[in-house]
């Protein structure tokens, strides 16, 4: 990937500030806007769409990307830990990337569609469902299918088609003039093309720079031999299953959030075709309780951690949500470890599975550390060594490793924030995440009447704490558009009521806004 | 949303005061009698005012800190029965030396209770669940609160 000192860079991108004349003295292509939001996914569709129903003109904006869909990659990361379509994702109703009010949720949307398919009574389960959540039932969660077509439907009706332009970013610069300039690539050959873009007003929602593999591991996964039995549950793994289906086998599972839930589940899936299919959960530490917060306690079950999101849901807008933009830097921290880490939704159907699974013997949990692992014949050889207390090692035969432990988020594993941060000395919070204001600015990108703001994963520790899901990325767009609105920013006008019910309006109506 | 208990508080005040006083004055008409539908409404908000601290209490018990549609359902049943039973505690309001809540009728009865109660409790709840959302497009984030 190209970086700050890489060839595919104009020579004067070594510099901090850069002078118009220069730029347009480099030959190189350059054409202007007012708002650029670099990475093109779910994130910079959400603030484009904000800026869009605030008011701003969709021509003054552009969204540069890979993907010509804002869900391409949410899609892919979902297929390969086998989420389906038809699955549902882990978030709450009213989390919706379509609509920036986040009304009517996706519950409210299929009981609709139920309705219409003349299927009352689904749709009278699901508003029990919805009313009773989750102190009775479980809550509900949206189809992975539905949160695509919605944001379908919303792309064609801000004409995100014209906005979207397809392009790797390569490097963000001060310009002389209070704004930015872009250098990006617009195809896949990253040296020897290079386009530069003005900007007045600069968003960066780049996402996860990669999947995660624990150290212990990555060494055996540059291997030939271990490859195809050593995967990562976000990397296309089908090949595990349709073996496991023809000749069963042992898989070994690490990580213990909701992906590894999905994953266990999908096997039990397999196990319905192969009854010889073993699940060997390796985990590195028991858990016999979830961590306290006052006066309440995260419910732990067979050392998983449950909550319905990824954090306690006034994180989303409540209380927590206030102590999370007030606490300083060290007690934000310390608050994303108390009510986030590694934690899965608590399902009847997993919950079955694991009690089923732990019963009859074909899934067990060990506490521990992998070792070692050697090829053997259609598998591998992995030693497990037990925690420091017992220093037992145990060998195991197994078929597969699934690695479930999640997504790089470390900015130096983004060619663009290690770039930014190297030319820029832009300080980390102590998540050791980029560091933004309340109002989700880059400080350090301050540039005369030009900002730089940011969302996604790669600002986790700042004053939001879920600020990766759906009700995250609104949520920082909406504070980003806030401060826009205080500066006088071109086009963005304030949404009060009779603003925002006219907006809503039109978007239940499929106008364009 | 989760609501914060100033977000509470300031919700239950703006929706009694426009929807929950709209309907209130049609049951006035309705009742031929706006004083009782009145007072009613203004017992609501301010026993609300106490109930909102008792259930901000309840929901910091719980990890998520959330306040479920059935913990709303359950509050306004709570609410309502409390009220009626002071409307009707006339061993109370006799020691006070009243024939009951100033500015309620006597001759209320509990279909008339139930039935203006009723409509606004749901006609509020329904506004909470969604539309409030669409009105007031950071509401949801500050649980609640309008300021």
């Amino acid at each position: 990937m190209p970086t700050f000192s890489e060839p595919s860079l104009p020579p004067f991108f070594e510099q901090q500030q850069l002078s118009i004349g220069a730029l347009k003295q480099s030959g190189l292509p350059l054409e202007e806007t007012t708002y650029l939001t670099i990475g093109g996914g779910i994130g910079s569709f959400i603030w484009a769409d904000h800026l869009v129903i605030h008011g701003v003109d969709p021509a003054t904006i552009v969204a540069l990307g890979l993907e010509a869909r804002p869900y391409a990659r949410l899609r892919r990361l979902c297929r390969n830990s086998q989420i389906f379509e038809h699955d549902r994702l882990r978030s709450d109703s009213g989390g919706t990337p379509d609509n920036i009010w986040g009304w009517p949720g996706y519950a409210l949307r299929e009981m609709g569609r139920d309705l219409r398919r003349g299927r009352a009574r689904q749709a009278a389960r699901l508003a029990w469902q919805i009313f009773s959540e989750p102190v009775l039932h479980h809550p509900f969660t949206p189809q992975a299918g539905d949160v695509f077509t919605s944001l379908d439907r919303e792309a064609r009706r801000i004409g995100w088609s014209s906005i979207r332009r397809f392009g790797l970013a390569q490097a963000v610069r001060k310009t002389n003039d209070g704004r930015y300039v872009v250098a990006y690539s617009p195809t896949m050959a990253l040296k020897g093309s290079c386009r530069l873009i003005l900007a007045r007003y600069v968003h960066l929602a780049v996402g996860y720079p990669g999947v995660r593999v624990l150290p212990e591991l990555d060494r055996y996964r540059q291997q030939r031999d271990y490859r195809r039995h050593f995967v990562n549950a976000y990397e296309p793994h089908a090949h595990v299953y349709r073996r496991l289906r023809q000749t069963g086998g042992t898989v070994i599972l690490r990580g213990r959030g909701i992906t590894a839930s999905r994953i266990i589940h999908r096997l039990h899936q397999e196990r319905e075709r192969n009854p010889n299919i073993r699940i060997l959960h390796l985990m590195q530490t028991p858990k016999p309780h979830g961590p306290r917060y006052y006066y309440a306690r995260r419910l732990t079950q067979n050392h998983f951690d449950h909550q319905p999101y990824n954090f306690p849901k006034a994180c989303f807008g409540g209380d927590l949500r206030r102590v999370m933009e007030r606490a300083d830097d060290q007690e934000r921290a310390g608050l994303v470890g108390l009510w986030g880490g590694t934690t899965t939704a608590k399902r009847p159907l997993w919950e079955r599975i694991i009690t089923t699974g732990l019963n009859e013997g074909w899934y067990q949990i060990r506490f521990g550390r992998l070792a070692r692992v050697e090829p053997a014949q259609n598998g591998l050889t992995v030693v497990v060594r037990g925690d420091a207390a017992w220093l037992e090692e145990i060998t195991l035969r197994a078929d597969f490793i699934i690695d479930a432990t999640g997504l790089e988020i470390a900015p130096e594993r983004s060619p663009l924030w290690r770039d930014l941060r190297q030319c820029y000395r832009l300080p980390k919070n102590q998540v050791g995440q980029i560091r933004v204001t309340n109002h989700f600015e880059v400080a350090g990108l301050r540039n005369l009447t030009g900002r730089v703001y940011a969302g996604g994963i790669m600002i986790l520790g700042g004053p939001f704490a879920p600020v990766d899901s759906f009700t995250g990325l609104q949520y920082a767009a909406q504070k980003s558009v806030e401060s826009l609105i205080a500066q006088g920013a071109p086009g963005v006008r304030r949404l009060g009521p009779v603003r925002s019910v006219g907006q809503w309006t039109r978007w239940a109506a499929g106008v364009s806004p | 949303m989760t609501p914060t208990l100033w977000g509470r508080w300031q919700t239950r005040l703006l929706l009694l005061s426009t929807v929950g006083l709209l309907i209130t004055l049609g049951f006035g008409v309705l009742f031929g009698n706006w004083v009782t539908p009145l007072a009613l409404l203004g017992y609501v908000l301010l026993l609300g005012l106490v109930w909102d601290v008792v259930y901000q209490g309840v929901q910091s018990l719980r990890w998520d800190r959330d306040w479920p549609p059935l913990f709303m359902a359950a509050g306004g049943l709570l609410e309502a029965l409390l009220l009626w039973g002071l409307v009707k505690a006339d061993v109370l309001w006799a020691g006070l030396g009243l024939t009951g809540p100033p500015g309620v009728s006597p001759e209320l009865t509990l279909m008339q209770f139930a039935l203006h109660y009723g409509t606004v409790f749901v006609v509020m709840f329904s506004l909470m669940l969604g539309p409030m959302r669409v009105i007031f497009l950071q509401w949801r984030f500050r649980g609640g609160q309008f300021f």
